[in-house]
């Protein structure tokens, strides 16, 4: 795990503090204001910030141009690539400018197919999976060279994230794949949002026992549920989500109005819960569309202020 | 074999209505399997569009005629005179047997009766599922018979994605998830190790990204 | 009225086994030409077409109660390929309701007399079959029909249908091939 300079995530996570990296929904449009109001909530209170790509196949401003909004209000970006959208060419160009623009925190994923978003009629790519991104985008640091084997004058040498889902299935495999993430070059991992303690504990200590915990550094995500119907709505029509049914019983136990500060408490509760599990070297918070409680979640877990 | 089903009613009668003599012309091969374009096929088809021109007061005379297969010449050449008599023809074979009769009979407008989908099996009775997409690098040895390529919405090489749940594919819940039983396979066979090993990407020239491909057997041709 | 409705019942045997052992009371003339079947898994989609190719207006496919078929599934199939015929006959613009699918108990002739009768009703609100020659008498089942036909003419078989002759005085209907 290393880079020219590091990162300040990187810094964090390699001097065994606990990190605190939050998530900033772009806008549907060129809406400058719209972003620049989610990032200046979230100003100071993560280490580092991810701008999402595409997220759920819905159209948005690029990740790309979000990471750019962020480093020109002085916070550190992590770039997100899905493989859904672009072949090997387009990827590996965004990461030589997206590495020329001075972002250097990279997350690798599959991407979420396209029948969920605004364009179910569009092509898909998936040209190379999120396995062979990683393992590229560690080739350009390591090696300095690209996918076709060509050197790279200035090799981009991004710290490279990649996402794991301790939820989903087949669950005897998922800790195999994080195997073979680490292996392929991912040097942190941000997980799916964790409202399922249990079967988090469960594949925590299956990644111990495969000493995956000393190779890579896990920051678990959380989200703050907004409501009742936000919550069934995770729970029934996001793929991959584990929302557990006492938790959506929780936040209808309590009157209407009390509900999205329950939420907020429980989403508290789950990072204190979380910062006590071996392996756990950070969380992820991704407040989707309430940018705005980040602050909140953070002071309240007695995580702030983040350091230098 | 290629799987493809018939279009809706509306739309062949729409392609078929200029014209007073028509020939149906039937695949005995894969169409037929599929309940798309066999003589049955052909015959039914025959008599809804008498009845759709009758219905209208339009003079319609329709040939039926099935061969073995559309994708040959020497059983296309067979058609010649039905061909001959008739204005167009609707031919019910999947695309490559459409795009032959055509090149055969230039000089009349050969229409297409089927929508062609994919190279697939009978799975069970009435179900037709997909289950190859031409990549032309087969790898199943490896994954066990279970094609990733076309069985994965994602074509993903190294393991299911985080959408994967209760064996099913995040896009559609009646589809099993390729990699559950990628991995039950491997597990029965005690191959799970093979899916340890890094895949790398995929060298797609072998596939139809390279525009139209053409197979050449030299050994063949005298 | 200048319009005789002419049906066409496609039967298994088993169901019934001769549309002469029927006794139709009718108020008013109709055609009934009967296709027997040894099973009603023998119904395809193409006969039934052609039954009103020949110019039926309504088209009977009678067979036995679920569960009762005699070859266990032929019922069931003949279901299906009838109302896939039906999908395709209001795609052709020939309402589907023309054709029915009718499972009656075996042996309950008075039953199914009721039922054709029904049937013809229905066909009357209906209208002719607008895919069939306008006022014309029925012709053969096309050539290529390779089931028995049996064709009655109600009007005319005064031996069986007193009430048949005193309504329908004219000689327009005739006894078809």
């Amino acid at each position: 795990m290393s880079a020219e300079t590091p990162t300040r995530l990187q810094r964090i996570l390699n001097s065994g503090g606990f990190a605190v990296t939050a998530e900033c929904g772009p806008p549907r449009g060129a809406d400058v204001e719209a972003i620049q109001r989610k990032i200046a909530v979230l100003n100071g209170y993560a280490d580092a910030v991810n701008v999402p790509d595409n997220q759920t196949a819905v159209v948005r401003m690029s990740s790309m141009a979000g990471c750019m909004h962020l480093l020109n209000a002085g916070i550190e970006p992590v770039m997100q690539m899905v493989c859904r959208d672009r072949n090997r060419i387009a990827l590996q160009s965004d990461v030589f400018g997206a590495y020329s623009l001075g972002i250097k925190n990279l997350l690798c994923l599959s991407g979420d197919h396209q029948s969920f978003g605004s364009q179910p009629d569009a092509m898909n790519v998936f040209d190379i999976d999120s396995m062979q991104l990683i393992r590229t985008v560690r080739e350009m640091r390591e090696n300095g060279h690209d996918m076709s084997g060509t050197r790279l004058k200035t090799a981009p040498k991004m710290f490279i994230g990649a996402a794991a889902n301790p939820f989903a299935d087949p669950f005897e495999f998922r800790v195999l794949r994080l195997a073979k993430k680490i292996e392929a070059g991912a040097d942190f991992i941000q997980t799916q949002c964790v409202f399922n303690l249990e079967r988090f504990r469960e594949w925590m200590q299956r990644s111990r026992d495969e000493g995956l915990t000393e190779k890579v550094h896990i920051l678990a995500g959380v989200t703050p549920l907004k409501s009742v119907s936000a919550a069934k709505y995770m729970a029934g029509k996001v793929p991959g989500m584990d929302v557990p049914e006492n938790v959506i019983q929780r936040l209808a136990g309590v009157p209407a109005k009390d509900v999205p500060r329950e939420g907020i408490r429980m989403c508290v509760e789950t990072i204190a819960e979380l910062r006590e599990i071996e392996g756990v070297h950070g969380i992820h918070i991704m407040a989707i569309e309430w940018e705005e409680k980040v602050g909140e979640i953070v002071e309240a877990a007695n995580l702030y202020p983040r350091p230098a | 074999m290629i799987v493809g089903e018939q279009k809706p009613f509306a739309e062949i009668k729409k392609l078929v209505w200029p014209y007073e003599r028509l020939l149906i012309l039937g695949c005995g091969t894969c169409v037929k399997t599929c309940f798309a374009g066999g003589e049955d096929e052909v015959a039914v088809l025959a008599s809804a569009i008498r009845l759709a021109f009758k219905k209208e007061r339009k003079p319609i005379s329709v040939e039926e005629l099935t061969i073995e297969r559309q994708c040959e010449n020497g059983f296309i050449g067979a058609s010649a005179p039905s061909v001959a008599r008739n204005q167009a023809v609707l031919s019910l074979a999947c695309g490559a047997g459409v795009q032959a009769v055509a090149r055969r009979f230039a000089n009349i407008p050969v229409l297409p009766g089927v929508n062609t989908g994919f190279i697939g099996v009978l799975e069970k009775q009435g179900l037709f599922t997909e289950e190859c997409s031409g990549c032309g690098n087969c790898r199943l040895a490896v994954f066990g018979g279970v094609c990733p390529i076309t069985r994965c919405a994602k074509k993903l090489l190294n393991g299911p994605c985080g959408g994967s749940r209760s064996g099913k594919c995040e896009v559609n819940p009646e589809t099993d998830c390729a990699w559950q039983l990628i991995i039950d396979r491997l597990t029965a066979l005690g191959q799970l190790d093979n899916l340890k090993a890094y895949f790398p990407p995929t060298d797609w020239r072998s596939g139809s990204a390279r525009g139209p491909r053409k197979l050449f057997r030299e050994d063949h041709v005298i | 009225m200048d319009w005789i409705p002419r049906v066409t019942i496609f039967h298994c045997i088993n169901s019934l086994e001769d549309i002469e052992s029927l006794n139709i009371n009718i108020d008013y003339p109709f055609e009934i030409r009967s296709v027997k079947m040894p099973c009603s898994g023998m119904t395809k989609e193409v006969y039934l077409l052609k039954a009103f190719e020949a110019g039926a207006d309504a088209v009977i496919v009678l067979m036995c109660p679920e569960g009762e078929c005699r070859f266990v599934e032929g019922n069931i199939r003949a279901r299906k390929r009838i109302e896939r015929a039906r999908r395709l006959l209001d795609e052709i613009g020939i309402q589907g309701d023309r054709l029915s699918a009718v499972s009656l108990e075996p042996g309950n002739e008075a039953e199914i007399v009721q039922m054709i009768l029904r049937t013809v009703a229905a066909v009357r609100e209906l209208g002719p079959n607008p895919a069939a020659d306008p006022a014309s008498a029925a012709g053969p089942i096309t050539e290529n029909s390779d089931q028995d036909q049996h064709s009655l003419t109600f009007a005319e078989k005064t031996d069986d249908c007193r009430r048949a002759k005193t309504v329908c005085g004219n000689q327009k209907t005739r006894m078809a091939v």
